[in-house]
């Protein structure tokens, strides 16, 4: 009984599929469209594939952007039962407010001085590796090691390691005649926030940038040489153009990162010396979480939002016209 | 094999960066591994000693025997693979959807995808407390590895997707000659030859999600539940904490994510690098 009705959608399905087998691989969408005339299901059958996902995706993360836009204009409170809607008040306060200010100028610095430092060693180590170098695996696995770490271990072993007094990285350096209070002031505290972020993330850089130069024809460094071509020339004429889309990835996706961390920042300094050091994303989830503020910490989370999306742009645009 | 520019310039300079690197990523980690072998007295000694003398393993058989970190570990473990499942189910479907279909929205919801990764943890973790208080999935590790999986969930559709997309399409005709249904191609063809890409996204999943701590320590305030992250942080901020038991608890910690990590590592920088390829 249930074979009478497939029999004509196979049968339509032989004579579409044998054709096709014989033309280059090339035209996929003809033949996906030609697989797909074989039973009426596949009208529905891709939506329910995709469904899982997609709506699991959109419930956790349109949802709560929507929420969180919302809940910016109350005074929502943890710890009180009444909320009431303040309109703008959350954001006048915020446009005023010393330490939120604050947060947002090291998170600037923290951006600026993360990013550039990742993307610069990033790109030296995966030149390196991307030759024939010696124990390359090796070199490799224990750069990105460090990606693979908790922030909680990240902050323990440094904290350890610069220590005031009895820290193994004064006693270093004192053989310079340094010595520096990583975390009583807080300029050192917030350098000291980006250099261990750099040791965390570089080996994530240098991922996306090898991947990057193993996608470069290696017949351009060839011709290349035979022009005469040093190595530095190369590098300006031929990896740093084609390499271009690759750092704009990295690019975006380092920033949205050091625009709202909050582990990293969290566990090194805490935000010390007095809340000198707080971060952006620190600042929101002390505001919601220790403060209790959720109103106010969304209205901080929303301006963050606006950040990415206002920088993803900007990185955007700023590619070379033409290139792309 | 593409390679650099073909004569390396110079082989010391290159080994040069890459031993000083190495050096500055493995520090801190050995730097931990002496101190956690150290007597409580030897670890805050100054002028430190490199070797400790006599080493002793004391603060790791207090740490296994009388903290929670080993419970913790596995919670962690829960959690973590609980996401990994989710992940690989729902993104191997959807990447097979989004490869092998034209339907219509599929441009729309690939993108919507994508745009759903710049809206970060920082941005949702609001929301999600209080959808997860109502939902009565605080202080659930179940929660926290549904949460986990959305967050890693729009990479691996698209990574799925790209795997999917390598696999000959021939393969799905010719089952569908022999009248095997979509589903079925799915399950008995192009799943198992998308394993590959199966694996990166089912390891980055766990890994990424093994330590994350923002989450974890707002979703989670009842101590059973709590995660290595969590605990190692309430540890480390505990006042009077003894430098040996807290480094000997950091690589308890870490050590079972860095062997599946070491172990797994070249799936684990392939999928990294598909994931950003496009």
């Amino acid at each position: 009984m249930t074979s009478v009705p497939t029999r004509p959608a196979a049968a339509r399905a032989v004579p579409a599929g044998r054709p096709t087998a014989a033309t280059p691989s090339g035209r996929v969408r003809p033949r996906l469209r030609a697989l797909g005339r074989r039973a009426g299901s596949d009208r529905v059958l891709p939506y329910l594939l995709v469904a899982p996902a997609v709506l699991l995706v959109f419930a956790l993360t349109v949802y709560p952007t929507v929420y969180v836009l919302q809940t910016s204009f109350t005074d929502r409170n943890l710890m009180r039962t009444v909320t009431r809607a303040v309109g703008f008040q959350n954001y006048a306060d915020l446009a005023t407010d010393e330490l939120a200010l604050r947060a947002l100028g090291n998170t600037a610095v923290f951006l600026v001085g993360s990013l550039a430092l990742i993307l610069a060693l990033g790109l030296a180590l995966a030149l390196a590796l991307n030759e024939p170098v010696r124990g390359r695996t090796f070199f490799r696995s224990v750069v990105v090691l460090p990606w693979a770490l908790t922030a909680v271990v990240v902050g323990v072993m440094w904290r350890w390691v610069l220590m005031p007094d009895i820290g193994i990285g004064n006693y270093l350096l004192a053989g310079l005649g340094v010595n520096i209070s990583f975390f009583l002031d807080p300029r050192a505290a917030l350098a000291t926030m980006v250099v261990v972020e750099v040791w965390r993330s570089t080996g994530y850089g240098m991922v996306l940038m090898l991947a990057g130069l193993q996608g470069i024809d290696a017949a351009l460094y060839e011709a290349a040489r035979i022009d005469g071509a040093g190595f530095w020339r190369a590098l300006r004429h031929i990896t740093l153009p084609l390499l271009v889309p690759t750092l704009l990835v990295a690019t975006i996706l380092l920033s949205i990162r050091a625009v709202n961390l909050i582990d990293i920042p969290l566990v090194v300094t805490g935000g010390g010396p007095a809340r000198l050091t707080e971060t952006l994303g620190l600042y929101m989830w002390k505001e919601s979480f220790a403060f209790h503020h959720i109103g106010y910490g969304s209205t901080v989370a929303i301006v963050m939002f606006a950040i990415n999306l206002v920088l993803t742009v900007l990185y955007i645009r700023s590619l070379p016209r033409g290139g792309r | 094999m593409a390679r650099g520019p073909r004569r390396r310039r110079s082989p010391v300079l290159v080994h040069l960066l890459l031993a000083v690197f190495s050096a500055y990523s493995l520090f801190p980690l050995l730097w931990a591994l002496v101190t956690s072998l150290k007597r409580p007295e030897d670890a805050v000694a100054y002028p430190p000693t490199w070797i400790p003398e006599p080493p002793t393993l004391a603060n790791y058989a207090d740490v296994l025997l009388r903290t929670a970190v080993p419970w913790q570990v596995l919670n962690t473990m829960v959690a973590a693979g609980l996401a990994a499942g989710i992940v690989v189910v729902a993104s191997s479907l959807a990447g097979y959807g989004f490869a092998r279909f034209e339907f219509r929205g599929k441009q729309v919801l690939l993108v919507s995808l994508l745009g759903c990764v710049m809206v970060s943890g920082a941005t949702k973790v609001v929301p999600l407390y209080l959808m997860l208080h109502r939902a009565g999935l605080l202080n659930s590790l179940a929660g926290l590895g549904l949460v986990y999986a959305v967050e890693f969930l729009p990479i691996s559709v698209w990574l799925m997707k790209s795997y999917v997309e390598t696999i000959p399409v021939e393969l799905d005709e010719a089952a569908a000659v022999d009248g095997s249904g979509r589903l079925r191609t799915f399950v008995r063809i192009v799943f198992p030859l998308s394993l590959p890409g199966v694996v990166a996204v089912a390891l980055i999943t766990f890994v990424r999600s093994a330590q994350e701590f923002i989450y974890a320590a707002t979703f989670l305030t009842e101590p059973a539940v709590k995660t290595s992250p969590v605990g190692l942080y309430m540890f480390f901020t505990e006042l009077g904490v003894e430098w040996g038991h807290l480094t000997a608890a950091s690589l308890v910690v870490v050590l079972p994510i860095v062997l599946v990590f070491l172990l797994l590592q070249r799936w684990f920088v392939s999928g990294l690098t598909m994931g950003a390829v496009r």
